[in-house]
């Protein structure tokens, strides 16, 4: 077959159209940026979210690893450091813990590190160098700041470090520091070859022959595959390959897990690339089907002078192509813009804590696929105009144009761009709808419970996995109470001991808790099998114990608590009878749906002391045959109290770790330092302060928990209240933006529509002009045409945004706590006048524009 | 009585030395009742004469006074009325709109006009015409001949002061033309009709009452 070369004259052919209709390209070019705009912002924001999360996720691990085994020896790191499957390799050794009394609240590991390790695992030094001399160190500066030194190198510090039991004090200088990350829970020290060699000389027995406790000395290996998919698998798949023992520690490093994919997220973003291709594909079609019918001549012409249908399709394409090597990377470029803007907002919204929060992480990648996804709209798009474009026979083409309004064309193009409009007024009616169900008062008085809260900056992070439950100690809260302006300070206590039961009490709690269909419908929601059901409820019986927290409340917290029963029929409880001693506070057991009993006002309970004294140390043999030590409070002594009532505690007082039962407890803070030890320290604070001085304490504990003890944190009511209203704002921030482009997109498709149609029917309406017709005549027949696109849309879009509330929004505020339903058509009504004003204006504008040139030109045009 | 005036009627395009004289110092006077042709060729200026007469186009110098009304002091929606009452027009490509019904492409400058349809005066013309039969069609289904019938009803229709053809018969066949012209002729008379007609064809030209010949914007 004979290959013509033909390329020059179909690209002349295809750009000279470009330029004689230049106009109706600009629009075109407009129509994709704006696709490519939807496209561009929901990608990078999706995007930089995952980032930002799993970058959390691994600050929280501590590495970007995507696996490592732990306690290896020398010669079995050498099994497995050259394995052709895994990349990145590095290890650390472990030479002891950091013991210093100034450490008494941070976690310290001291290892002897390889450089990549110590930067994969975020604790490179940022000033200074890694040990090379025995008397080097690097630590962070949370340590150096421990120890009251500044962010420095050079200066010498004492260490004193636990090595295998045994601690020994050192002088150190400080070869170098990094900066401690708030999320991750261990501080590094790290020391050179010399000072591990030194003081803990690499193990040799293989960690499964030695004692649990054998750790120094031993090898942290961690290691990247090629890719994060199903790491699991492939540590097994190496263990197996290079011959590695089988019961070998490994940690995987769960940033890389599937499950941060929630499927709801998942749902969203399916529907909004639905959504944004549809509102694409029906201004880019329209605009391509417009051009082809304005420009049917042209193609007739190139028919009748033997242009191939193949010919054709591709000038249609390369125009299309053009379209999007301009619209596209401007679009993506628009949207990127818009994501920037938009990510401070929607992840101030998550429990992310990482450096650079809200920041773009823009991935070649997802800039790539959101380019994709616009041009696929295009090809989308153009296909069907392309398609008719090819088929133009060249005889009918002059009847086309003329009659392209009788052909059943404009029912389809009513279609469209009654669809195009109504698609923006749905959405924005539906957000806006969504939004406006907001309603922060209900769901953050569970919240604020007090002027100011003080704990454990990760308390009430659900996603934490190291929360100090005492850290809150004597010194600080006595600071607290005499802070200026405190009115009245309320500590809660937590000890996580489960609850045990005498005989009477056992039955009734079975009766009212294990054999209730609750307790059916909680297995089932956790997971139990048939099997483990029976196992639990058997344990629990023997040992007659549930799992629950006991709390040590003061008078400001107590008040908090919401009484559901109580001994004397009141909803308060009288501090000074319940601080007594006498009295104990119960919680209910609660399922999604319902809630019963565990016991009742005035019946006795038993709890234990768990005050140090009272601790024995004793032996006991693991599963694995090996032999630790615990401490025992078997013989602690037990003392009855009586159920005074039975309470709910609100979330922002007690922790966010749920139990199977959670029958938890509450004492008065004396009686339960008297229970557990005087030295106990609280959980959480609570402060009530005068007005005038909410400022000032604000700024004290601004400044406390930034700089004297970072691993505190606290909240305000002004800060609670501020977060909630930003979780409102940032639906109606996106909201906004994306009702916007989709608005502006029917707009242009509307506007688009009834000029393209006015400019063609120029002659037309010169002719009508010729036979008499006036301006204003002419201008009320087409305001009456766009009101038809107008009514349609209105009918339309009222009747898709009333069907959408009661379904959609009404499912997603019924699972949100936040927010209410309420059936509202209010947001979209507010656009319908606007609306009409251009609706009324387009065509008058056109109009104008076309009546500038005299009749006498217009009829003259073919 | 005359029912057309037109005094030193002047169009120029441009200026300097691409100046464009389409027309220059033209006067002419047509009687009621009168079929008047005019006659040049392609680029004579007789189209812009034309558009002149029917008020679709401003002079540079000089007036039209048609009935009575000098209409270069119209403007915009008043001239356009003036134009539905007056004048009727007749296209060499028939100008129908596309959209719309025969009969409603017939009445619709009365329509325009809001004014009652003189029922037994248009089934008149409709019948001297012969498309009594195609009323409902659109006229994107009429042969040539048949849609420039329909254009010279539509002419007919408001009772204009004079009807003014723009090559009515260019884009049609020479039997169809005879009879097109032929139609245009008897209409005229039947109903009392001022015509003038612009056409390059001598033969054409003959059918008038009058004829007068233009050429490089003067009459010759």
């Amino acid at each position: 077959m004979n290959k013509v070369n033909n390329k020059n004259a179909v690209n002349n052919l295809a750009y000279s159209g470009i330029r004689s209709g230049i106009k109706k390209y600009v629009m075109l070019v407009f129509a994709v940026i704006l696709t490519s705009l939807l496209f561009s912002t929901m990608f990078s924001v999706g995007g930089s979210m995952v980032n930002e999360i799993q970058e959390s996720t691994m600050r929280q691990v501590g590495g970007t690893y995507h696996a490592g085994f732990k306690y290896l020896i020398k010669d079995e790191y050498d099994q497995i450091k050259d394995d052709p499957k895994i990349k990145d390799v590095s290890y650390r050794i472990l030479v002891g813990t950091g013991d210093n009394k100034e450490f008494s609240k941070l976690y310290s590991e001291c290892y002897y590190a390889e450089d990549d390790n110590a930067k994969k695992s975020f604790s490179f030094p940022v000033k200074g160098k890694m040990p090379a001399q025995e008397n080097e160190v690097v630590v962070s500066d949370r340590i150096l700041q421990a120890l009251g030194e500044p962010a420095d190198i050079g200066m010498n510090i004492r260490l004193d470090l636990d090595i295998n039991g045994e601690v020994i004090s050192n002088d150190f200088t400080v070869s170098g520091y990094y900066e401690a990350d708030p999320v991750c829970p261990a501080q590094m020290i790290y020391v050179s070859k010399a000072f591990q060699e030194k003081y803990a000389p690499e193990a040799t027995v293989p960690y499964s022959q030695a004692k649990s406790s054998d750790l120094t000395g031993r090898y942290s290996v961690d290691f990247n595959f090629s890719n994060s998919i199903n790491i699991d698998k492939k540590v097994e798949a190496l263990i197996a390959r290079t011959g590695l023992r089988e019961d070998v520690n490994y940690g995987i490093n769960w940033a890389y897990g599937a499950s941060s994919l929630d499927p709801s997220v998942v749902i969203i973003c399916g529907a909004l690339v639905v959504i944004f291709m549809f509102a694409g594909y029906l201004i880019i079609y329209n605009i391509f089907d417009i051009n082809i019918v304005s420009d049917i001549q042209e193609f007739g012409l190139l028919k009748t002078i033997g242009t191939t249908e193949k010919q054709l399709k591709k000038i249609v394409m390369k125009r299309a192509n053009l379209i999007s090597l301009i619209g596209i990377p401007v679009g993506t470029g628009l949207g990127i813009l818009v994501a920037a803007y938009l990510l401070p907002i929607i992840s101030g919204q998550f429990n992310t804590l990482t450096v650079g929060k809200g920041s773009l992480h823009l991935n070649i990648w997802i800039l790539l696929a959101a380019m994709a996804f616009s041009y696929l709209t295009v090809l989308f798009s153009a296909g069907k105009p392309c398609r008719k474009a090819a088929k133009v026979s060249p005889v009918e083409t002059v009847k086309y144009t003329e009659a392209f309004d009788k052909k059943g064309k404009p029912k389809k193009k009513l279609a469209v761009v009654i669809l195009s409009l109504s698609l923006g007024l749905v959405v924005l009616n539906s957000v806006f709808g969504f939004v406006s169900g907001f309603s922060m008062d209900s769901y953050i008085e569970n919240l604020i419970i007090a002027d100011f809260s003080i704990q454990d900056a990760e308390l009430d992070n659900p996603g934490a996995r190291y929360v100090n439950t005492e850290a809150v100690d004597k010194d600080l809260l006595d600071e607290l109470k005499s802070l200026d302006g405190v009115n009245s300070v309320g500590a809660v206590y937590l000890n996580e001991r489960g609850q045990e039961f005498d005989e009477e009490n056992w039955a009734k709690i079975e009766k009212n808790v294990l054999q209730s269909k609750l307790m059916e419908e909680k297995f089932t929601k956790h997971g139990y099998t048939e099997d483990m059901r029976k196992d639990d409820l058997e344990y629990y019986g023997k040992n007659r114990t549930l799992d629950g927290k006991t709390y040590g409340m003061g008078e400001l917290a107590l008040n908090k608590l919401k009484v559901l029963e109580s001994k004397d029929g009141s909803d308060k409880i009288d501090w000074n009878a319940f601080n007594s001693g006498e009295y104990v506070l119960i919680t209910r057991f609660e399922t999604d749906d319902d809630e019963v009993n565990f016991l009742d006002p005035g019946d006795k309970i038993t709890i234990r002391s768990y005050d140090p004294q009272y601790g024995e140390t004793e032996k006991s043999v693991s599963e694995s045959g090996e032999e630790f030590e615990y401490i025992s409070f078997e013989n602690a002594p037990v003392k009855e109290y009586e159920i005074y009532a039975v309470v709910e505690i609100p979330l922002a007082l007690g922790i966010r770790h749920f139990g199977l039962f959670d029958c938890n407890y509450i004492l008065p803070e004396d009686k339960f330092l008297a229970q557990n030890g005087a030295d106990w320290n609280a959980m959480r604070v609570l402060l009530d302060v005068e007005d005038q001085k909410e400022e000032y304490v604000n700024e004290w504990l601004k400044d406390y928990t930034e700089n004297a003890d970072p691993s505190m944190d606290y909240d305000s009511k002004e800060s609670i209240m501020e977060e909630y209203a930003s979780f409102g704002r940032m639906f109606k921030v996106v909201g906004a933006v994306l009702a916007a482009v989709l608005g502006l997109i029917g707009i242009m498709n509307f506007a688009n529509t009834i000029i393209t149609s006015i400019i063609v029917r120029s002659r037309e309406l010169a002719m009508l002009e010729a036979v008499g017709m006036t301006g204003k005549q002419q201008s009320i027949k087409l305001i009456k045409e766009g009101l038809i696109y107008y009514v349609w849309s209105v009918l339309v879009s009222l009747g898709a945004s009333s069907v959408l509330s009661v379904t959609l929004i009404k499912a997603l505020t019924d699972n949100i706590p936040m927010f209410d339903w309420n059936f509202t058509l209010v947001p979209e009504l507010v656009c319908l006048p606007p609306l009409a004003v251009l609706v009324i204006c387009i065509p008058l504008i056109a109009l104008k524009k076309i009546s500038k040139k005299s009749i006498v030109d217009r009829l003259r045009v073919e | 009585m005359s029912i057309l005036i037109a005094e030193h009627l002047k169009k120029y395009y441009g200026e300097g030395e691409t100046l464009v004289k389409a027309l220059d110092d033209v006067s002419i006077e047509v009687e009621r009742g009168e079929f008047m042709s005019i006659i040049g060729t392609s680029g004579s200026g007789k189209s812009t004469l034309l558009h002149m007469l029917g008020g679709l186009d401003n002079p540079t110098e000089g007036r039209v006074v048609i009935d009575d009304k000098d209409i270069s002091t119209l403007k915009g929606d008043a001239l356009c009325i003036f134009r539905r009452r007056k004048i009727g027009f007749i296209f060499q490509s028939f100008n129908l709109v596309p959209s719309i019904s025969v009969y409603e492409n017939i009445v619709l400058p009365i329509q325009l006009d809001g004014k009652k349809v003189d029922k037994e005066y248009i089934d008149n013309v409709i019948e001297t015409l012969g498309i009594s039969k195609k009323l409902k069609v659109l006229p994107s289904k009429l042969s040539g001949g048949q849609q420039q019938r329909v254009a010279i009803a539509r002419a007919l229709a408001s009772k204009p002061a004079i009807i003014l053809a723009d090559e009515p018969t260019g884009n049609l066949d020479t039997k169809t033309s005879q009879d097109v012209l032929g139609l245009l002729k008897t209409s005229g008379k039947k109903f009392n009709q001022t015509i003038v007609m612009i056409t390059h064809n001598d033969e054409i030209a003959q059918m008038a009452d009058r004829t007068i010949h233009i050429e490089d914007g003067h009459i010759v």
